[in-house]
């Protein structure tokens, strides 16, 4: 069988997640299984069996690609920086040598700052996520995962 | 001002640059013509109750004529790229030319702030000031790990950028601009030329700024600015006073000369004037010329650039510029 992801090589791995008593599963390579690893990250997590494709991961905010990201180099918004979080810290580690933003911030600019903190309760919620997918826990994972949605809904 | 103030006589100005984006907005490439009108709005009303309000002016780009946004390009007031942006874009310029909020370029906002000869400590503080009123009508888009985020990733993090124009004519005569460019970028700075990116060295003058954006905090990019700038600013002074010393008489006769020229000449074209304005600098620096007034010598050769030249003379030709020009300079000097 070939594989889900790139239909170039032999399938040698077999995803599968269960979601909302759900159960879907992909058979990838090993080069899309340990590369592009479907649960490194919450989008592809969101997207997995509706869009297997990472490569056609479309902001939903302005309607950015992925493919079209990297051909630019620039993000059509802020939700693009959420969208390919992981390229974006690929090209940000390059450009600056890290990316991760360490600015010391007066007191007064960050209890201003209330989407910031709806922001890092998020944060929580995806450490939480990342951790119940590690452990296999996946229908702890399906409830965090529809916390954080109802979350960015907001 | 003293040509020793602010290293006038070598640091010709400062330019601090920040970077923001609205929350839940497309960027401007992405945005559509309403957003982006409303966005305009939004930003010219958040100064409705600022004491600033009276100094700025609200510059619609499309409604000028592509002489008044060259001339604008020339000043450093406005890019190029916010000419090119697809949606409506304004410029809020302050009257006396130091503050321009560009709206609408390649990011929603980009607070520019300039000061004379190095000073980027108080050009920082002006423009976080406009930054922190416009930050009490919008929301930035911020990420806690990315930072302030921004189109083009090499300007997240702090969406700072902060240069200063020097005027290094012993630098560029000796042959030391390529050890430069390398000891810059080892600094994480970018030295450029005169109109950014690309642009050639034109008089002796380069922009150094900060490449790095992210990981590291407002002061200390602005602190490394200074010392970089600083650094250069003596390797300057050293190679000057090398050069008057190992040709004394021609560098003397080359500045006062240019001198001359510049005082007495009835048409000067604008790259005769940079290269003669450099000398005079040069010849200012090494005490060779003395009572002038760099500053106002420096601004008179920006303002006669070709572009603000036609714009304030319409029909103006070619020759008359020139003579204009000379004028101008001639005024700078008595």
């Amino acid at each position: 069988m070939l594989c889900e992801k790139c239909g170039k090589r032999n399938a040698s791995v077999m995803y599968t997640q269960i979601v909302n008593g759900k159960k879907s599963s992909l058979n990838l390579c090993s080069q899309c299984a340990s590369g592009e690893s479907l649960f490194d990250n919450f989008g592809s997590l969101l997207s997995f069996g509706t869009r297997p494709e990472v490569a056609s991961a479309v902001c939903p905010l302005c309607g950015m690609t992925l493919s079209e990201f990297t051909h630019k180099g620039r993000m059509g918004c802020g939700k693009c920086y959420e969208t390919f979080r992981r390229q974006a810290k690929t090209m940000l580690q390059k450009i600056h040598g890290t990316s991760v933003h360490t600015a010391v911030e007066t007191k007064e600019e960050v209890e201003k700052d209330v989407p910031k903190k709806e922001k890092s309760e998020i944060e929580i919620l995806k450490e939480k996520l990342s951790e119940a997918i590690s452990s296999e826990n996946y229908e702890e994972a399906a409830k965090i995962r529809d916390e954080i949605r109802s979350k960015e809904s907001k | 001002m003293n040509n020793h103030t602010n290293e006038i006589d070598i640091a010709v100005s400062t330019r601090v640059r920040l970077a923001r984006n609205i929350s839940g907005i497309p960027y401007p490439r992405k945005m559509s013509v309403t957003q982006a009108k409303e966005l305009i709005d939004t930003v010219w009303g958040a100064f409705d109750n600022s004491p600033l309000k009276n100094e700025l002016r609200k510059i619609e780009i499309s409604t000028i004529s592509d002489l008044e946004k060259k001339a604008l390009i020339e000043k450093h007031l406005i890019s190029p790229e916010l000419c090119a942006s697809k949606v409506p874009s304004v410029a809020i310029i302050s009257n006396d030319e130091k503050i321009s909020v560009m709206v609408n370029e390649e990011d929603h906002l980009r607070i520019q702030v300039f000061s004379d000869g190095l000073d980027p400590d108080s050009a920082y503080d002006t423009a976080k000031k406009i930054e922190k009123l416009l930050s009490e009508k919008l929301t930035f888009d911020r990420d806690s790990e990315f930072g302030y985020l921004t189109s083009c990733p090499t300007n997240a993090g702090t969406g700072l950028r902060a240069s200063v124009m020097l005027h290094l004519p012993a630098v560029s005569t000796s042959g030391q601009v390529n050890p430069l460019l390398k000891w810059a970028a080892n600094l994480g700075m970018t030295v450029r030329g005169l109109y950014g990116e690309g642009s050639r060295a034109s008089g002796a003058l380069f922009q150094l700024s900060n490449q790095i954006t992210m990981g590291t905090s407002e002061e200390d990019i602005l602190s490394r600015l200074n010392a970089a700038a600083c650094s250069l600013i003596s390797e300057e002074r050293r190679l000057c006073a090398q050069l008057f010393e190992n040709n004394e008489y021609e560098m003397k006769d080359k500045c006062l000369r240019s001198l001359g020229i510049l005082k007495n000449a009835y048409m000067i074209s604008s790259s005769e004037a940079m290269n003669l304005v450099s000398n005079v600098c040069m010849g200012a620096n090494a005490g060779i010329i003395k009572n002038i007034d760099l500053n106002a010598l420096r601004k008179a050769m920006f303002s006669s650039m070709s572009a603000t030249l036609i714009l304030e003379n319409e029909n103006i030709t070619t020759q008359d510029r020139d003579v204009k020009r000379a004028q101008i300079l001639q005024n700078a000097l008595s």
